[in-house]
């Protein structure tokens, strides 16, 4: 290859959020310039503030470089070293065909290191204990007043966030005691027929297979274990738990999983009190029926629709997060309400929760994404055991569609309970005012009611926005990601 | 009394599902209260062998004969009131909270009234030594105990075979010599009969009356202690070895032309030998 | 992670009381304390039951961890009461514009709610630090809880320690190979660390009923007929109930 041939060297430095930290490679950089006979001398970072390595290879290239010779800045040979920056490279390299790249070797070791070091010593006879400095501020006052102000913003989010939320740790348990009696009693009312019925879809399934109860026993212990692993949620920054029933209700169906949560629920109730006794029978309906039967649909609703494994499996397990913190939302509202009106009650418990719920149905999600994922890579057979998947099967069964209309049936009587609600306690307000007026009392306006009424379902759809443009964000991670190693199961 | 031939493989042989041969033509005899070991490295196919032998894997060529029936024409209960596995893994095997339910349950299933279940519970607790433990919770158990309650469980039961995959594994020395002793003793004070698989060559001759080895799947050598381990050479080719002292004494012996009489296969074969031989040196 | 055992401090007469007995009051008294609407009962209620805590010796660490969680449920759902409830106030102040005000029957609500729920945690806690897990499946069955119930909650707990384990060493394996870095990784990370679980629990679940059913398990659980109650039990706890239904009363 005749013709023009320009070398450049760029020297590739960690980076770091504060502004002038990579003063000292900038200056090796200048000093280079002036000593070394190489044209193009640039530096970038790995992270953080920039310019980043792909702009400036870029702009190496738009100067004419045919040979870039890339300078780790490290003194250590670490990750960086040995995954990351290859990897940087190659992507570059796959783009320029034409220009050579070089990974240069990190700094090392070298004898005038031993100098520095001793030099740099003798510079630091003269510092104070460390107790008596002050804190360093920042090299420039800009960056150090950004991080402050986002430190305040940050830490009033976290304190409003726990400060609102009605359950800060430990995610969609009814602590004992917060329902009324009658409330308790109809929860109960309304899973024991599930559970039943569950139990009878299992005895049934273990006359034909004695290592089923054992397996749903099991199952039942990881689902406790699951909801157990305190995961920090990152926008939040607090801790909570998944709560496994969309795994659950994939692995084994809707039916039987209601009883493995009710297990669950049993036993964490006992050891951890995480939820109750008295609240089993609301926490069954919001998780254990809410969360599996949508999990469930919608795992097979979009399994119909073509989809793949780890998009199935993140949807049902969002959803099924989602369900079970809206059924939670009516439960508490209604069961704490006392005299007041449900839904403005509802409106505050739900955006309480969104801080922690959004994030966490994302979480949720990716879980069981994953999960789905390595038992479709491991286990295949196990999988096609369960009835979760046919083995080549590619025809859409009929059984899809009435997933997807079951589903949508179940959102849309999730959305519709508060409002029906609402038209309930309409009828308690209604009531009162005229009896109150009849005695001649005004009723008073409860305060901040009225006014939230609209202020709620704006903060909600922008809450709503957020969460869907991160699940979108999160759903592209995923399709990317697992594209290359899922297969379609035609075997 | 005659020695009564408790099982019987007559040309064993069995295939995985997936096409691999695990075992094939296996001819075993195991007497009553005989104390017998499957010598095989792993993957040898010993595992196999006893789950065939307790009935749980059914498609098997050959015939198994439990004192002189065919099993295939028992039904799982008659089986079971007589042998049973003890697994390598206790967790396996202990499903219940507490060690006296586990060990009830067996009893239990086979209709036994209250009492007599208590009784046959406790009874089991003591031969193996946990009757103290009857109460607690099994997760908090170390490895041994728990081995040891899974024993107790198949006592519970009457058993008068006990079939063990590697009763050793995983035990520290003194575990291993606690559980060979208790094993040795039901062998002899209780006339239970003992299959045990294991790859522990110094264990074996010890306690043991017969052994065979398995290599491949196949029976490559059975007998007493003594007759199968003759040299290290043969042992190498199944994957195995002989017992340390013996290989010492076999070595000492063909390269040193030390002249010891036999190769002795135990510590105290081997104390004997050499004492002799130097006394003799001393002449 | 921390999941332990629960104590039972084997002195304490309570621990000695059968496990139905102590079940079904607790039942009945949980009852009574949901149903009431008011403050006496519920203080009587928790302070007995603190108090029995106390003589029972349980650990401070056991007893604060298992009432945190209420606890700050409960300041919650005060303030939510206080302020966002109509009514007469009480006290009322501007922050940021917004005229805060706290009304006295939100207070009343909020106070009503909060000593249930401790009430409730009281004696539900009670009930647990006396009675070992097996016993309280005795329980349940007694209370005619379906037996394949049971069942699933005797294997669920006998397995949650074993798994927890398995969990453990798998976790430990990931987060030595910079599982847990980047927040996709974690992601990935947690997702194949509950598949494994899963498969571990299939595993699991196929060589213990291959154990069991050489032990002749044939797909019903059999369960040990208990011992009668003793009429001192019987008569005790009778007694126990009617006192508290007369307290109930005020």
């Amino acid at each position: 290859m005749t013709g023009n041939r320009k070398e450049a060297i760029i020297l590739l430095g960690h980076g770091s959020r504060i502004p002038g930290a990579g003063e000292g490679m900038e200056q090796v950089a200048r000093r280079m310039r002036e000593r070394f006979p190489v044209e193009i001398i640039e530096i970038c970072y790995m992270s953080r503030i920039g310019p980043h390595f792909p702009e400036v290879f870029e702009s190496c290239v738009s100067q004419g470089a045919t040979k870039v010779v890339v300078m780790p800045y490290f003194l250590h040979s670490g990750l960086h070293m040995l995954e990351d920056i290859p990897e940087l490279l190659l992507e570059k390299a796959r783009k320029y065909p034409d220009v050579e790249i070089i990974l240069g070797k990190n700094l090392g070791f070298d004898e005038c290191l031993v100098d520095l070091v001793i030099k740099r010593l003798n510079e630091s006879r003269d510092l104070r204990d460390v107790r008596e400095m002050k804190p360093q501020v920042g090299k420039s006052r800009e960056s150090g007043e950004k991080a402050s102000t986002k430190k305040i913003l940050s830490a009033a989010f976290i304190f409003l966030s726990a400060w609102l939320l009605p359950d800060q740790a430990h995610a969609m348990h009814i602590s004992e005691g917060i329902l009324p009696l009658n409330w308790a009693a109809l929860w109960f009312a309304l899973a024991i027929p599930f559970v039943a019925y569950g139990l009878h879809s299992l005895n049934k399934r273990s006359r034909e297979d004695l290592s089923f109860k054992p397996l749903v026993g099991l199952m039942a212990a990881v689902v406790f274990i699951i909801s157990c692993m305190p995961i920090p949620v990152p926008i939040a920054g607090t801790c909570s738990h998944p709560c496994g029933t969309a795994i659950s209700g994939i692995l084994v169906g809707p039916a039987i999983s209601v009883v493995i949560t009710a297990v669950a629920l049993l036993i964490q109730a006992i050891f951890l009190a995480h939820g109750g006794l008295s609240t089993l029978g609301a926490d069954i309906v919001s998780m254990g029926i809410m969360g599996s039967f949508v999990g469930y649909f919608t795992f097979k609703a979009l399994r119909a629709a073509r989809m793949n494994m780890a998009v199935a499996g993140f949807m049902a397990g969002l959803l099924a997060d989602w369900a079970t913190y809206l059924t939670t939302s009516v439960e508490l509202a209604s069961g704490i309400k006392g005299e007041a009106a449900f839904l403005p009650l509802f409106w505050k418990i739900v955006i309480a929760f969104i801080p922690t719920q959004l994030p966490l149905g994302i979480l949720e999600g990716a879980i069981t994404a994953g999960m789905v994922i390595l038992l479709y890579k491991k286990r295949p057979d196990l999988l096609v055991k369960m009835r979760v998947i046919r083995p080549g099967d590619v025809k859409i069964p009929k059984q899809g569609l009435t997933a997807l209309l079951f589903l949508l049936l179940i959102m849309g009587a999730t959305m519709a309970a508060p409002v029906q609600a609402a038209k309930w306690s309409g009828v308690d307000e209604a009531v009162i005012e005229k009896v109150a007026k009849e005695h001649g009392r005004e009723t008073k306006e409860p305060l901040i009611n009225m006014e939230q009424g609209d202020l709620p379902l704006f903060l909600f759809l922008i809450a709503g926005t957020v969460g869907g443009f991160a699940a979108g964000y999160y759903w592209k991670t995923l399709l990317v990601q697992r594209k290359g190693r899922v297969t379609e199961e035609k075997k | 009394m005659a020695d009564m031939t408790r099982l019987l493989l007559k040309d064993l042989g069995y295939i995985y599902p997936d096409g691999t041969e695990a075992i094939s033509g296996i001819n075993m005899s195991v007497a009553k209260a005989e104390f017998t070991g499957i010598l095989g490295y792993n993957g040898s196919g010993k595992t196999t062998l006893l789950k065939i032998m307790d009935g749980l894997l059914k498609d098997f060529q050959g015939t198994v004969f439990l004192d002189g029936v065919d099993i295939r024409s028992l039904a799982p209960r008659e089986i079971y009131r007589k042998m049973g596995i003890v697994f390598q893994n206790p967790n396996d095997q202990l499903f219940a909270p507490t060690v006296f339910e586990d060990v009830a349950f067996g009893p239990l299933n086979m209709g036994f009234s209250e009492k007599e279940v208590v009784q046959r519970v406790t009874d089991a607790l003591r031969s193996v030594e946990m009757e103290d433990y009857a109460k607690k919770s099994i997760h908090h158990l170390s490895f041994g105990q728990r081995k040891r309650v899974c024993i107790a469980g198949l006592l519970s039961m009457g058993h008068e075979i006990l079939l063990l995959d590697e009763p050793t594994a995983g035990l520290d020395p003194f575990g291993e010599y606690q559980m060979m002793d208790l094993l040795t003793g039901l062998n002899k004070e209780k006339d239970v009969t003992i299959v045990m698989a294991t790859h522990s060559v110094d264990l074996v001759p010890v306690f043991l009356d017969r052994l065979y080895i398995l290599n491949k799947g196949r029976v490559v050598r059975g007998g007493t202690p003594e007759a199968v381990f003759t040299a290290p050479e043969e042992m190498n080719q199944v994957k195995l070895r002989m017992p340390h002292i013996a290989e010492l004494i076999y070595r000492l012996k063909h390269e040193d032309k030390i002249p010891f009489k036999k190769i002795p296969l135990t510590i105290g074969e081997a104390r004997r030998e050499m004492v002799e031989v130097l006394k003799k040196s001393n002449e | 992670m921390t999941f332990t055992d629960y104590i039972n401090n084997k002195d304490h007469w309570l621990s000695r009381v059968d496990g139905r007995v102590k079940l079904l009051v607790t039942l009945i008294v949980l009852i009574m304390v949901l149903s009431y609407k008011g403050l006496t009962f519920q203080f009587l209620v928790t302070i007995l039951c603190l108090f029995q805590c106390w003589r029972m010796k349980i650990p401070l660490r056991v007893f604060l961890l298992r009432f945190s969680e209420p606890v700050f449920i409960v300041l919650v759902i005060l303030l939510l009461k206080i302020f966002f409830s109509g009514g007469e106030s009480f006290f009322s102040t501007e922050v940021m514009g917004i005229k805060i005000a706290a009304s006295k029957e939100g207070l009343a609500e909020g106070l009503s709610i909060a000593s249930r729920i401790i009430a409730a945690i009281s004696i539900m806690s009670l009930m647990v630090f006396s009675t070992p897990y097996t016993e309280l499946l005795g329980a349940l069955s007694w209370l005619r809880v379906p037996r394949g119930f049971i069942e699933i909650l005797m294997y669920a707990y006998r397995y949650i320690f074993v798994l927890i384990e398995d969990a453990g060493v798998i976790y430990d394996a990931q987060k030595n190979r910079l599982g847990y870095t980047t927040m996709n990784r974690r992601f990935s990370s947690l997702g194949i660390l509950v598949g494994s679980l899963i498969l571990k629990a299939f595993e699991q679940s196929q060589n213990i009923s291959i154990a069991m059913v050489q032990r002749g398990y044939d797909g019903h659980m059999p369960l040990l007929r208990q011992k009668p109650l003793t009429t001192s039990e019987l008569l005790i706890s009778f007694l126990f109930v009617t006192m508290m239904g007369l307290l109930w009363q005020i």
